[in-house]
């Protein structure tokens, strides 16, 4: 009463007056983030990610926009993946639904823009995506040689398997039997000479040699 | 009287004009002229450090740092770029504005805020207008600085300043009374008016702050009330009344009123000093200028510390303290002025 | 530059020649003074950007006026409903020029997550033009301190927003080239 209570306020401004600041400079003292802090854009790996685009469904506000592809294994890959800032409400769904755990805040919360249209922040980048390509033409070039080499091993097979058919005629369904099983050998044996050689010439010449057998035959 | 620094400095600068020209009118116009500009300068000086002051020392109690970053370290440009940046914002006028009442508002506001500046003695015998009723005059022209508030209020055509105006006049209204009675006691001790003789009286380290305690704080309390400071800072209640009567000025308008609050500021740290701190005097070892500079700038620091400390206090609260509170007790001081004096047979 | 160039060497460091639009926009942008204009949970953290962690009275805008006619920037903090979209635009046009706008949040930039709802806004730039975007829901204080830098940047240097503006609009082009 009387003003002691404000002599005890006077007390305690003064007292911070003179003592230690809780300030910490912006700019140039940053504090550290928690590890679980939502933030910043989002980070991906391109390898890593399946492309099942769980993200852009389970995004509350479609603020995923994705580009996939398909290689030609049938596996699919993130060709686009644009994550719209503005849009964004940082509520972690997309990361959380995601299988493989790509996803992740690179927690860089000092992204302020003066357009709108730069708001939009693709997870990919350029040298990514020609990774990517690099990649797919790759798998490209495999898919085709193991498909060739399918291919003529299917032949060669067929081509054998009518030799046989047409030699062991008189033979016993046994002999034909005991022949079954050493087929399917050669066959992956066949198959893995050339895929191991990649002689892709020399496995068209046999496709085309034991075609024209086939034919010679037929 | 002995010559301190600045009258002496006066009357060589008086000699020096008169031996050059040979008329003593001229001297006395060129005296007065560096006078008033001196004047002028030292507002605008309070104006400027002030604002400064009052965010470092604002930021400090609240355990932060203040501007630290435009000008050096310490931010020491940041009320010029304030006050650059009030110089060039676009200047609204209101539609269904008293143009005339609109316009004269701050300028009228700012002329009895600086005009006050003229009576106190910086140092012995450095005081531009020496009237031996200086303490009469004084209150008399600070007085009228309540009607350009109601001006200001009335003009702007918004509800808001409106009733702002009526807020702030009958705030500063109720605390002349305690103000004016509280200095009763010095009076009646010094038995003079002029401002000079009662900081005379204080020579010997016999403050007015040991012998009238009580009018001492009343003083404070009605000071800080007149210039509209919290805690009873309505005007400016940003929760409450946006801006009060300033609600509808921009840029250097506003900065006008910016200016007034801080000069009357230091007017109140001045006159307490004056009147309860004793003046320019202090020991010998500084001139009586710097003294009186040390005393008004702690006591603006006072006056600060109570704005960052308490809350603001409502409108029926300050008048309720006002009346009821205030003026009995500056009137009951008075009468034990009076009753001490005449027991030690002073009268 | 040029000017700048003429004065003598030895004379540098102590003559400082400025255009008066520079000088004013120095100190436009080093006194910006906001309006205290939260609407929702975004102003929360602008007011703890004002206290003492995040202080932001260091760059001299702590000074929030009530007041439209004596405030620089209008940080629309939160989400702009139908029903507040002519009060706020009625905020913008009483502030005295030059004056800013800064867009925070999600729910100011694009509607955030109501986006579909009947009543709210899709982000203010329908109503009011942006100066600065500031993702995050909300954002961090320190995210807003660095937006507010960025407008400073934007005041001292106008002619930066432009060729941004400009590298996106060629940045695009290409895409849709591609495409």
């Amino acid at each position: 009463m009387f003003g002691k209570g404000l002599l005890t306020g006077m007390g305690v401004t003064i007292k911070h007056f003179f003592g230690k600041k809780e300030t910490f400079c912006y700019p140039e003292e940053k504090l550290p983030m928690a590890e679980g802090f939502r933030g910043g854009d989002l980070t991906m790996d391109w390898r890593v990610c399946i492309g099942c685009q769980m993200c852009a469904m389970a995004c509350p506000n479609k603020a995923l926009d994705l580009t996939v592809v398909t290689d030609a294994k049938k596996k699919r890959h993130m060709k686009y993946y644009i994550h719209k800032t503005g849009r964004c409400l940082f509520c972690n769904l997309c990361v959380e639904v995601c299988p493989v755990h790509t996803l992740q805040w690179d927690k860089n919360y000092a992204n302020s823009t003066w357009n709108k249209e730069d708001m939009v922040h693709d997870a990919m980048t350029d040298k990514d995506r020609a990774d990517l390509d690099i990649f797919l033409s790759d798998v490209e070039k495999k898919a085709k040689a193991e498909a060739e080499a399918k291919a003529k091993a299917e032949a060669e097979a067929k081509a054998k398997a009518e030799a046989e058919a047409a030699e062991g005629k008189p033979e016993t369904p046994k002999a034909e039997t005991k022949a079954a099983p050493p087929k399917p050998e050669a066959k992956a044996e066949a198959a893995k000479k050339p895929a191991a050689q990649n002689a892709a010439p020399d496995a068209e010449k046999k496709a085309a040699a034991a075609e024209k057998k086939k034919g010679g035959e037929a | 009287m002995e010559i301190s620094f600045l009258s002496g400095l006066a009357l060589w600068l008086r000699g020096e004009i008169y031996a050059l020209t040979g008329l003593p009118i001229l001297s006395d116009l060129a005296l007065d002229i560096i006078g008033i500009a001196l004047l002028l300068g030292i507002i605008s000086m309070a104006a400027i450090v002030f604002t400064y002051g009052e965010r470092k020392v604002c930021a400090f109690m609240q355990v932060r740092i203040g501007p630290n970053r435009v000008g050096g370290r310490f931010g020491l440009l940041q009320p010029v770029a304030d006050m650059l940046k009030l110089m060039s914002k676009e200047d609204i006028v209101p539609e269904g504005a008293d143009k005339v009442l609109w316009a004269l508002s701050p300028a009228l506001l700012f002329v009895p805020a600086a005009l006050v500046y003229a009576f106190f003695p910086f140092d012995a015998g450095a005081v531009l207008a020496d009237v031996n009723v200086g303490v009469f005059l004084l209150f008399a022209i600070s007085g009228q600085a309540v009607l350009p508030f109601l001006m200001g209020g009335y003009a702007s055509n918004n509800k808001y300043s409106m009733v702002g105006g009526f807020r702030v006049v009958s705030q500063m209204i109720s605390y002349e009374a305690p103000l004016l009675f509280s200095l009763l006691g010095i009076l009646m001790i010094t038995g003079s008016m002029r401002l000079e003789d009662i900081v005379e009286a204080q020579s010997g380290g016999l403050w007015f702050i040991f012998l009238q305690p009580l009018a001492f704080v009343i003083f404070l309390i009605s000071a800080v009330a007149e210039t509209n400071r919290t805690p009873f800072d309505l005007v400016e209640g940003e929760s409450e009344i946006i801006a009060g009567p300033f609600t509808e000025y921009s840029g250097m308008r506003w900065a006008l009123f910016f200016l007034a609050e801080y000069a009357n500021l230091l007017t109140a740290a001045i006159l307490a000093t004056t009147f309860f701190l004793g003046g320019y005097l202090g020991p010998d070892f500084l001139p009586g200028f710097v003294w009186f500079g040390i005393k008004a700038v702690l006591m603006v620091f006072v006056i600060m510390w109570f704005r960052w400390t308490f809350p603001r206090t409502r409108v029926d609260q300050i008048l309720t303290f006002g009346w009821k509170a205030m003026l009995p007790l500056s009137i009951l001081n008075v009468f034990l002025t009076g009753v001490v004096m005449c027991a030690l047979g002073l009268v | 530059m040029e000017l700048r160039d003429r004065v003598p060497e030895s004379l540098r460091q102590n003559v400082l020649i400025l255009k008066v639009d520079e000088l004013f926009r120095w100190a436009h942008a080093n006194s910006i003074w906001p309006l205290s204009s939260g609407l929702a949970c975004c102003a929360i953290e602008m007011m703890s950007t004002a206290t003492a962690r995040f202080d932001l009275s260091r760059f001299g805008y702590e000074v929030f006026r009530p007041c439209p006619r004596q405030a620089d920037l209008l940080i629309v903090a939160g989400t702009l409903t139908y029903k507040m979209a002519d009060p706020i635009v009625r905020l913008y046009e009483e502030m005295p020029e030059p004056k800013y706008v800064i867009a925070m949040g999600s729910c100011a930039i694009a509607g955030g997550p109501f986006a579909d709802s009947y009543s709210v806004v899709e982000g203010i730039d329908e109503v009011l033009p942006v100066d600065v975007y500031i993702p995050g829901c909300p954002p961090r204080p320190e995210a807003l301190i660095d937006g507010m830098l960025k407008l400073r940047e934007k005041i001292m240097h106008p002619e930066r927003v432009a060729a941004e503006r400009a590298k996106w609009a060629e940045r695009k082009k290409a895409k849709e080239a591609k495409a």
